[in-house]
C-alpha cells in the first residue's frame, strides 16, 4: 500500500523519484550543547510500541528545539495549514522549520524543512512528501524543501528540488547524536532563500 | 437494508478519503467483505494495520473485534470504526453526547 500511495503522490505532482544511499547534502558539524543530557532521560521511555506523541515529545522535539535555538530559526509544532483546499493540500504538520527569525512576524515565512514523526514506520515517506510538495507551493518557489521522517530512534531524509524528490535510503540512528545533527543542521539552516516580507 | 458509516481517522481529522457509507446486513457482513475483498478495503486496513492483511489471519468476528480496538496514534495509526447509522430529519437532530458503546473521553470535553 505504501508504494501505491507514493505512486499516487508522485503521479499527481509529476515528481521523479531518485533513491540514493548517501547524505542529501554535505554533513556539517553542529554544536551539541546540553542536548545529550536532555535526550538521555527521555530515551528510556521509548520501546517498540511507544506511541507517536511520546516519541515526538521526548526525542524529536528536544532535537528540533536545540537546532532552532542554535541557528535562530522558527520552529512550528502541530500547526494547521490550508495551502490549497481545492487541490487537497491542507492539514496539520508535526514540525516545520522556517528560516524566519523567531519572534518576527512574517506574512508567509519560507519553509525549509518538514519533520514527520511516526510511531512505527520511518520508511513510509508518502505523507511527508505531500507536505513537502505543499510547502513548495506555499513558498511559491522551486527552491529546495527538505523532509524528515523519524520514529525518534531512526531517521530518514528526503529532498524536493523542483520536481525531483531524492530519498536517502540510509537508516540514520539517533546515536551518535553528533552525526545526526551534522545531517539535520545544514538542512534546517540553509540560507538560499529570497528576502521575506516582514512587518 | 441498514446503513453503515465506516471511518478511518487520524488525529488530523476527517476528509472525504476517510469514510464510506455502505448498505450491508450487519457489521459482521462488512468484516466478511473486508476479508474477502482486501484490495477494496486496503487503504483503510493499511492505515490501522500498517501492513497488508494476511490470508486467514482473522475470522470476520476477530476482524470486527480488532477494528473496535483500533485507536488513533497521531498520524501514525488510524482508528477504524464501523458505525450503524440512521438517517434523521432535521427536526429530529440532537447532537448532545451520551455514554454509549464506542463513546470516547473527548466526546465529553
Amino acid at each position: 500500500m505504501h508504494q501505491q500511495l507514493l505512486q499516487i503522490v508522485t503521479q499527481q505532482f509529476g515528481l521523479q523519484v531518485v533513491e540514493q544511499r548517501s547524505p542529501l547534502l554535505s554533513p556539517k558539524p553542529a554544536p551539541i550543547g546540553r542536548l545529550l543530557d536532555r535526550l538521555e532521560g527521555g530515551i528510556d521511555l521509548i520501546y517498540p510500541n511507544t506511541n507517536e506523541k511520546t516519541r515526538a515529545e521526548v526525542v524529536v522535539a528536544p532535537i528540533l528545539l536545540h537546532l532552532a535555538f542554535t541557528y535562530q530559526l522558527s520552529l512550528y509544532c502541530g500547526e494547521g495549514f490550508n495551502i490549497d483546499l481545492e487541490a487537497g493540500l491542507s492539514g496539520t504538520v508535526d514540525h516545520l522549520f522556517s528560516r524566519a527569525n523567531p519572534g518576527r512576524s512574517t506574512i508567509q515565512p519560507a519553509i525549509t524543512t518538514v519533520i514527520e514523526t511516526k510511531s512505527n514506520r520511518y520508511d513510509t515517506v508518502s505523507h511527508c512528501l505531500v507536505q513537502m510538495v505543499s510547502f513548495q507551493h506555499w513558498n511559491a518557489s522551486t527552491d529546495i524543501v527538505y523532509g524528515v521522517v523519524t520514529t525518534g530512534l531512526m531517521w530518514r531524509f528526503l529532498k524536493l528540488e523542483g520536481t525531483t524528490v531524492t530519498i536517502d535510503l540510509t537508516d540514520y540512528p539517533l546515536f551518535p547524536i553528533h552525526e545526526l545533527l551534522s545531517i539535520l543542521a545544514p538542512m534546517v539552516s540553509q540560507k538560499s532563500w529570497k528576502p521575506e516580507l516582514t512587518f | 437494508m441498514p446503513l453503515f458509516l465506516i471511518t478511518s481517522l487520524y488525529d488530523e481529522g476527517i476528509s472525504p478519503n476517510c469514510f464510506r457509507v455502505v448498505e450491508a446486513d450487519s457489521k459482521l457482513a462488512i468484516a466478511k467483505h473486508m476479508l474477502g475483498f482486501p484490495q477494496q478495503w486496503g487503504y483503510f486496513l493499511y492505515r490501522s494495520l500498517h501492513r497488508d492483511l494476511e490470508e486467514g489471519e482473522f475470522t470476520p468476528q476477530q476482524l470486527l473485534d480488532w477494528i473496535e480496538q483500533s485507536h488513533v496514534d497521531g498520524d501514525s495509526i488510524a482508528q477504524l470504526r464501523i458505525h450503524e447509522i440512521t438517517v434523521q430529519s432535521l427536526q429530529e437532530v440532537d447532537t448532545q453526547p451520551f455514554f454509549q458503546r464506542g463513546a470516547l473521553f473527548s466526546d465529553f470535553g
